[in-house]
């Protein structure tokens, strides 16, 4: 079932329902909502308009988790397939101000750093330098699935998975997102 | 943040906003983060908004705006 679609907001609205289904059966019902402007789309949980955190209860406490993507299209064979401009993941314990960990993805960041990185308020300790927060540098990582983020919410986090099956869901989810969604070279 | 304008409102849930909607959204949710847009949308460019949900939010609408 590749992301296509004869139009972006047919595509886009395909990437949204499998996600929604993956989110409903593992970590929230909390809908991801779809918004097109100026040839692209951004998808985030949303209330009444305005952005919203997905409350999770972990062993940690109750940790609020907002996920969002902005896409793009490519037509290929007169079928638009979607491609990622940019993501952001976030997990905040609740009451903090900040984000604890941040996922993130830039297709073209006004600075070089790496594109797919990790952000958040830990400190990391650099010996005699002494500590640096994590949200002053951007930590490598690979292109960062949304199925990955809430594998770690439950497995790691301890948050109540919504099925029996979350771990097969989630694992068909990211193979679907490798093999069919993740536009070449986005990766 | 505050509330959005019924129609504000009604276009997000349809899924689907004009320029100057996109643009009006992205005020509200600077205003969420005493900002104004013109400031939100170069904090978001050069990733210095707030680390919260509302800033990440803020840069995937900005995301969806022309290039500067």
């Amino acid at each position: 079932m590749p992301i296509t679609g004869r139009t972006l907001a047919e595509a886009a609205a395909k990437f949204r329902d499998h996600l929604n289904d993956v989110l409903a059966r593992t970590v929230t019902r909390t809908p991801l909502v779809m918004v097109e402007a100026l040839g692209r789309f951004q998808l985030a949980f949303r209330q009444g308009g305005g952005p919203v955190e997905a409350m999770l209860g972990t062993r940690f406490g109750r940790v609020g988790l907002y996920l969002g993507q902005t896409c793009e299209s490519t037509v290929e064979g007169g079928l638009h397939r979607l491609r990622t401009v940019s993501y952001r993941y976030t997990l905040r314990p609740e009451g903090a101000e900040d984000a604890l960990l941040r996922w993130e993805y830039e297709k073209a960041p006004e600075v070089p750093h790496c594109r797919h990185h990790l952000q958040g308020t830990p400190a990391l300790e650099f010996g005699r330098a002494g500590t640096v927060s994590l949200n002053a540098l951007h930590l490598p990582t690979g292109f960062t699935t949304i199925e990955e983020v809430l594998r770690f919410c439950i497995v790691d986090l301890g948050a109540a998975p919504l099925s029996e099956d979350w771990d097969r869901i989630l694992r068909e989810s990211y193979e679907l997102f490798k093999g069919d969604f993740a536009p070449q070279g986005q990766r | 943040m505050s509330p959005l304008p019924t129609d504000l409102q009604k276009a997000v849930e349809e899924g689907r906003l004009t320029e100057p909607q996109l643009r009006a959204l992205i005020a509200l949710e600077a205003k969420a983060l005493d900002l104004d847009y013109a400031e939100a949308v170069a904090r978001a460019r050069a990733g210095r908004l707030p680390k919260n949900h509302i800033g990440a939010d803020l840069e995937l609408l900005v995301d969806l705006l022309p290039a500067a």
